[in-house]
């Protein structure tokens, strides 16, 4: 393969975790991070190219969304209309593509490419056990971040991924230690290791993504590696964007020019190792990133199990008409008195010239005033927030938490898409305020 | 209902400036205003209608044109979405029935129409009614499910009654000081009137304590600074004062209305400063220059201003003029709006006790307003009330409505009002 570079990368984390009792039983990490209640696969997408800086205009992506995504054309429409990115084409690969089928990908895209990765578990069963969510985008360019140093795949009848109740049998796990893990996973292991040239010795860890849950210290002792992230990634499609931020994590841990192997498991499968650039401390895990917010029991089923209430009235006839305005925050800016109102009216509210051009307005402004509102989405409370928009323009809606720390008057907001229901069994999509 | 006149001297008419005649109220009447299994829409109109025909000393075959004050149909209620539901219901035929809609300024918005329609001379004689049926359905299946489930698919998603006016209490808040006191001051204010109205919704006093530690609906708005949604309807006779002549009258000294902002942007508008509403001060100012009143502080003897919610009692003081920007508090706390103070506020326990049958209460407020003129006003009377204002303030302020209104003939009888402290 030729050497791929990834020039930029980032990495969206969102800020939910499970309560402590929660975790416990959902047999769950206490700290995996999780996507709010408004946020789903499109959200974190665009949220985590909303991190990644200088984007290419326009831009050729390559996605990667999980199985709760069914429309990536959506997706792409509110990543346009939002202005977050230009995309001019867009391969979407499918949901239970592994990281190292996503390296393999970008390595035959243009030069800069932008690949999106997310990870979102899967709805209908909240009892299961959770796996972390985020997202991550890398863009294909000069090594500044990483060197892709090789990437290799195979097809073997593993016959891997039966339906491993409650995360297997100790059976169960050594089965697949033996056979997939010590066998095709150490064949691609030295597949990918020749294709760099390199040894294991110069590996500073592996992460192995796999169907079934496995033991750090025994990869280690197998491959005798110092580190290993083993990554659990089940049929929903989660897994992939894990694997490639823990590679990210594991080659800032160890510095520019340290070298990551990834290991994808699943009917045969990939790997690839990545050589850290220089810029690879660039990148940003928001590991102290703010408050977090915990789900109760209740709050986790309510926002992940089946829902079955329908949601609000809407009218598709009002959104094909507002919604470009609306989602590309376009507000009108008067061309007599330049007053600058938000959503654009047909005349200046100010003046009344009907010389109202549009101007799209800045996503950062101040809270001007407040209220926690408790009928609206009761039991939790909401809060609403005016915020006076940097370049002119208000904007009046929901802020991103339901519980404190609140907005005060004065604090800066930054607007950022969520969900805000689905209305007639249709996703609709607005702007909420979140901290700077 | 008053007893039979006698014929006083001639009635005097300030001049308003304004070409066409003045109007005057020569009959008003109030259902009782509460939760009514067991009326209908058409019940209460009736109940209105018939009590302000009785008081003007007409029938329903001396009224030529009607106007009718409901802001929402097919919400809570399948009647009010046309004058057909108070021509059906009081069997008026053969002649105009206007419905108008103007969120809670429809009841005074329709006495302005009517008002003007007189003035054209397009009638002799109108009815006023102001009409709503609000528990038909319980409170969460009403005005809060009318923003969650409809209105604008995007921009209308998190705003509650409560949560519009929680924004203003918070930046009144920040600019010029916690409302909090003063909020509880208007509610316990106001139930304490309320307490004295036979017709009012909710008829006990409530403590500071119960208003503070009321369950929270948005910001510092609580269950105890909000109105009640209620059943209720008001009725009002108005005709031209040459026609009143040797009848018990009010004129209607000065009525306006204002649109100022939109509905579902009004949060979003340049005009919203959050501390008062524009449409309240444009209103008043118009109303006050037709009625000639220059200091709104001192020339007012009573007033029924919009308390939706505490805090926006307060900020009606400064808008209507009452006092200066900021001061809202003051005048509450001081007790200036109370019934030993200067200028009473609320003497019918206002929305906050009798509380919000929303078409209706625009017109219940001038109801009032002539009760206090007419000394009709029981333990709550204001003695020598000359001179009322009505206030109502429609939508997240979008609205605003204001009337002037000045007895001519009636001398009130002195007495001291049981609310002295």
């Amino acid at each position: 393969m030729t050497v791929l570079g990834i020039s930029k990368a980032a990495v969206y984390v969102p800020h939910h975790r499970l309560a402590p009792d929660t975790a416990s039983v959902l047999d769950a990490g206490a700290d995996i991070s999780l996507a709010g209640p408004d946020e789903d696969a499109a959200t974190m997408l665009w949220e985590v190219l909303d991190r990644l800086t200088e984007l290419p205009e326009p831009a050729d992506l390559l996605v990667r969304l999980p199985l709760t995504e069914p429309e990536p054309r959506r997706v792409m429409a509110l990543v346009s209309a939002t202005g977050v990115a230009s995309p001019r084409s867009c391969l979407h690969l499918a949901a239970t593509a592994a990281s190292t089928d996503v390296l393999a990908a970008m390595a035959t895209a243009p030069g800069g490419a932008l690949a999106v990765v997310v990870d979102r578990n899967g709805q209908g069963d909240p009892l299961g056990t959770p796996t972390p969510e985020f997202a991550c985008a890398l863009r294909v360019g000069e090594p500044l971040v990483a060197k892709v140093e090789s990437v290799v795949t195979s097809y073997e009848l593993t016959f891997d991924r039966w339906n491993f109740a409650d995360g297997g049998t100790e059976q169960d796990r050594r089965f697949i230690e033996e056979t997939l893990v010590a066998r095709t996973g150490s064949t691609l292991l030295a597949a990918a290791l020749e294709q760099a040239g390199m040894t294991v010795d110069d590996i500073h860890g592996i992460v192995v993504t796999c169907g079934t849950p496995l033991r750090a210290a025994r990869l280690c002792s197998l491959w005798k590696v110092k580190h290993a992230w083993p990554v659990l990634s089940q049929t929903s499609g989660d897994g992939a964007t894990a694997a490639l931020v823990q590679a990210l994590r594991g080659l800032t841990e160890a510095g520019p020019g340290s070298s990551v192997a990834i290991v994808d498991l699943g009917w045969g499968g990939g790997a690839s190792v990545l050589t850290a650039g220089p810029n690879i401390r660039d990148v940003d895990f928001q590991i102290d990133s703010g408050p977090r917010q915990e789900y109760s029991l209740r709050a986790w089923i309510a926002a992940r199990g089946n829902q079955a209430t329908p949601g609000p009235w809407t009218s598709p006839s009002e959104l094909v008409r507002e919604g470009p305005d609306l989602l590309g925050l376009v507000g009108g800016r008067c061309q007599r008195c330049s007053s600058t109102m938000f959503p654009r009216p047909g005349v200046c509210e100010a003046c009344g010239s009907s010389e109202v051009q549009s101007r799209p307005l800045a996503r950062l402004g101040t809270v001007i005033t407040h209220s926690v509102d408790e009928l609206y989405a009761a039991p939790a409370p909401i809060q609403m927030v005016v915020v006076e928009l940097d370049n002119g323009g208000r904007f009046y809606g929901q802020a991103t938490r339901d519980t404190e720390p609140w907005f005060a008057v004065g604090d800066r907001g930054r607007l950022v898409l969520r969900r805000l229901h689905t209305g007639m069994g249709l996703p609709h999509y607005y702007w909420k305020v979140d901290h700077e | 209902m008053s007893d039979a006149l006698s014929v006083p001297a001639p009635l005097q008419f300030p001049a308003n400036g304004r070409a066409g005649s003045d109007v005057v109220i020569i009959g008003a009447a109030s259902s009782n205003f509460g939760e009514f299994f067991h009326l209908g829409y058409a019940d209460l109109a009736r109940r209105a209608t018939a009590g302000a025909l009785q008081d003007a000393g007409i029938t329903l075959d001396d009224v030529d044109a009607a106007w009718l004050g409901t802001a929402f149909a097919y919400t809570y209620s399948d009647q009010g979405n046309a004058g057909t539901s108070l021509a059906e219901a009081i069997g008026m035929r053969g002649r105009p029935v206007t419905r108008v809609a103007a969120y809670c300024a429809s009841g005074l918005d329709a006495i302005r129409q009517a008002t003007a329609a007189l003035r054209a001379r397009t009638c002799d004689v109108a009815l006023v009614v102001g009409a709503e049926k609000m528990r038909d359905v319980g409170p969460r299946g009403s005005l809060v499910m009318q923003h969650v489930d409809r209105g604008h698919p995007l921009i209308s998603k998190g705003r509650t009654a409560p949560g519009m006016f929680g924004l203003v209490a918070e930046r009144y808040a920040a600019v010029y000081g916690d409302p909090r006191e003063a909020m509880t001051a208007v509610a316990m204010k106001n139930h304490d009137y309320g307490r004295l109205n036979p017709r009012a919704h909710f008829r006990q006093s409530v403590t500071a304590s119960a208003v503070e530690s009321a369950p929270r609906l948005s910001g510092k708005i609580g269950l105890l600074d909000a109105c009640p949604t209620t059943d209720g309807a008001a009725a009002v006779v108005l005709v031209r004062a040459e026609d009143a002549a040797g009848r018990r009258a009010a004129v209607l000294a000065g009525v306006a209305m204002s649109n100022d902002v939109g509905y579902f942007t009004a949060q979003y508008s340049g005009h919203s400063d959050f501390l008062g509403f524009e449409s309240t001060r444009d209103a008043a100012s118009m109303a006050y220059a037709q009625a000639g009143v220059t200091d709104p502080s001192t020339e007012f003897d009573v007033a029924e201003v919009h308390d939706c919610f505490t805090v926006t009692e307060i900020v009606n003081y400064e808008d209507l003029g009452f006092c200066g920007r900021g001061e809202g508090r003051d005048l509450v706390l001081s007790g200036h709006t109370g019934p030993n103070g200067g200028l009473p506020v609320n003497t019918s326990g206002g929305l906050q006790a009798c509380g919000h049958p929303i078409g209706a209460t625009g017109v219940r407020m001038v109801v009032d307003v002539c009760d206090q003129l007419w000394d009709r006003a029981g333990e709550r009377q204001v003695h020598g009330a000359r001179t009322g204002v009505a206030h109502a303030l429609g939508g997240p302020g979008s609205i605003a409505c204001v009337a002037v209104i000045r007895d001519v003939s009636a001398q009130a009888t002195r007495r001291q009002s049981p609310l002295a402290r």
